[in-house]
């Protein structure tokens, strides 16, 4: 479809009959590359498992075993009777309270540090010394700074995690902002919120966009291991006791769970990322 | 009493070390509300530096700029500027660009909708106003850029080199539109190009500045009534004359920059 760019009138007729031509076929064709690659990446899974199940001590773990423990898992729960559902409820609570606060902290503070000069000699030695920490390293000390109540030291982890990606892009995207466009705006009189609201924050909404979905990462993988040290609930409490249970099954689900938990939101912000930049795609498909 | 009048400006950068480069060393002008004037000068004379204190985007060290007799100063937004470098906002449509400085001014929604559609017609881009910045060719950007200037009724446009950078065919093409716009909408305009053939084809009048620190150095009224031919004897005749002029400071230029 790239090349029908050619203005030449005596094919004008011809390339409208082909287009509907080749419309018509790829609505009946079946894709053989990607059905092909599809099952390639399903082959590689399979030989992996097997690998994996060979190593491990646990034998007999078919995809069977698996299927039956997450079964149990959805509908009897673990050995205290809490269901899957309920622990990848939790999680999911925990981990959108954190990322709305690493949200609603991180991408003012960047927009703020991108824009304002002071505020950048201010805020990024602060930034350069708190980031190089782990945010896993932080897991003790939210626990003991928030003692009395597990829920804060585990929102304050996921932040810790997504607030630095989410920051250091904001600021990114902030700082190529073209000063023509702003010269633009101030042409029209625009004020400062009005730079703000229609060029500065739109000419960094990929940048923030990237944040969005690196942040997510990070603070979901935060959470995760501080369910492991913090105990409650949680999909990695869960792992962890699944582990101590000896229930190999069990520890495999609650894995899967958070793997496609991360892999779902991951598609979720690029589907949005998608449909809200679509300015910013230059090359035609 | 003149449209715009500029007295004086003088403007320094700051260069080297403690030192300072002083680009306008005193520029004044004055232009007559409907006039069309160009401004022609050898590259880095600070052309681009006196369209930004005539707008309001940049203080000028001393001297003033007024307005319908009246001194404007930092953020004004009496001029309507189109920029040297392309300035659409990538993530707005046609439209949406177009329509920018009515929604920064406050108009009312359907008030947007009607001017902006006005020059969407006016500048002949209707069945484009729904695409992106990079789905429409250059010289459609340099019109989308015009009318997005031209839409607020700016007192005056400033056209900061709008035509380079296109190729030949384009570029008459557009000088006839800018000719036919200009007296559609009754705009005063001040047109910086380096292309002299340009200033002569389409300006009333055509000012000279000099290498920096920059002044005005020569001023010709264009008496051929329009639509001119470019290469017809009178327009030549002032082609050579301004070329003449500008062929020595584009020398000083090229020595300051060489040295
Ligand atoms: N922000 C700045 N800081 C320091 N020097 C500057 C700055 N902007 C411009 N200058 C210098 O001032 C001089 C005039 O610049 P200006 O952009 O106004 O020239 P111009 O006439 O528009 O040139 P051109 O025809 O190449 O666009 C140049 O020598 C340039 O190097
Ligand atoms: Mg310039």
């Amino acid at each position: 479809m790239q090349q029908r760019t050619d203005m030449s009138d005596g094919t004008e007729g011809q390339r409208t009959v082909a287009k509907t031509d080749e419309d018509w076929q790829a609505q009946r064709h079946i894709p053989w590359p990607s059905v092909f690659k599809g099952l390639t990446a399903l082959a590689l899974l399979l030989v992996l498992w097997t690998v994996i199940v060979y190593v491990s001590s646990d034998g007999d773990l078919t995809l069977v075993d698996v299927a039956d423990s997450f079964i149990r898992l959805v509908v009897v729960g673990d050995s205290e009777g809490h269901t899957l559902i309920e622990h990848t409820l939790l999680s999911m609570y925990r981990v959108v309270l954190g990322f709305t606060v690493a949200i609603v902290t991180a991408v003012p503070l960047g927009i703020a540090v991108g824009r304002y000069r002071v505020l950048d000699s201010i805020a990024t030695p602060v930034v350069e010394a708190m980031r190089p920490i782990p945010p896993i390293a932080w897991i003790p000390l939210a626990i003991l700074m928030f003692s009395p109540v597990l829920l804060y030291s585990q929102v304050f982890i996921i932040w810790v995690g997504a607030f630095f990606p989410l920051l250091i892009n904001t600021t990114a995207g902030v700082r190529r902002t073209e000063p023509v466009h702003i010269d633009v705006a101030k042409t029209f009189g625009a004020n400062e919120l009005q730079i703000l609201r229609r060029v500065v924050i739109p000419s960094a909404a990929p940048e923030i966009f990237a944040g969005l979905r690196v942040g997510f990462g990070i603070g979901w993988m935060c959470l995760v291991a501080a369910e492991m040290v913090g105990s409650g609930l949680g999909l990695g409490y869960l792992v962890l006791i699944m582990q101590q249970a000896g229930r190999t099954g069990g520890v495999i689900s609650g894995m899967l769970v958070i793997g496609l938990i991360g892999f779902f939101m991951n598609a979720v912000f690029t589907r949005c990322e998608k449909r809200l930049l679509r300015w910013r795609q230059e090359v035609a498909v | 009493m003149a449209k715009l009048s500029v007295h004086n400006i003088v403007k320094s950068y700051p260069g080297e070390g403690t030192t300072t480069v002083r680009v306008l060393d005193g520029v004044s002008l004055e232009i007559e509300e409907g006039e069309f004037v160009s401004l022609v000068g050898p590259s880095g004379a600070g052309k681009t530096t006196l369209l930004k204190i005539i707008a309001g985007l940049l203080p000028p060290d001393s001297g003033e700029v007024l307005i319908d007799g009246e001194v404007v100063g930092l953020g004004h937004s009496r001029v309507g500027y189109i920029f040297q470098q392309e300035s659409l906002f990538p993530w707005l449509t046609v439209r949406g660009n177009i329509a920018f400085g009515l929604e920064i001014r406050g108009v009312p929604r359907d008030g947007v909708q009607r001017r902006t559609d006005e020059m969407i017609a006016l500048i002949g881009m209707r069945g484009l106003e729904d695409h992106y910045p990079h789905e429409i060719s250059g010289g459609q950007a340099r019109k989308t850029e015009m009318a997005r200037s031209l839409v607020t009724r700016p007192d005056i446009l400033v056209a900061d080199e709008a035509l380079s950078n296109l190729d030949a065919q384009t570029r008459n093409y557009l000088q006839d539109e800018i000719l036919r716009i200009w007296k559609d909408t009754g705009a005063t305009v001040l047109f910086v190009t380096h292309n002299v053939d340009e200033a002569v084809y389409t300006s009333d009048r055509i000012m000279v500045l000099s290498n920096i620190p920059a002044r005005i150095i020569a001023e010709f009224g264009v008496d051929i009534p329009r639509p001119r031919t470019r290469t017809s004897p009178e327009c030549l005749e002032y082609r050579s004359k301004i070329l003449d002029i500008l062929r020595v400071e584009q020398e000083k230029a090229m020595q300051r920059i060489g040295a």
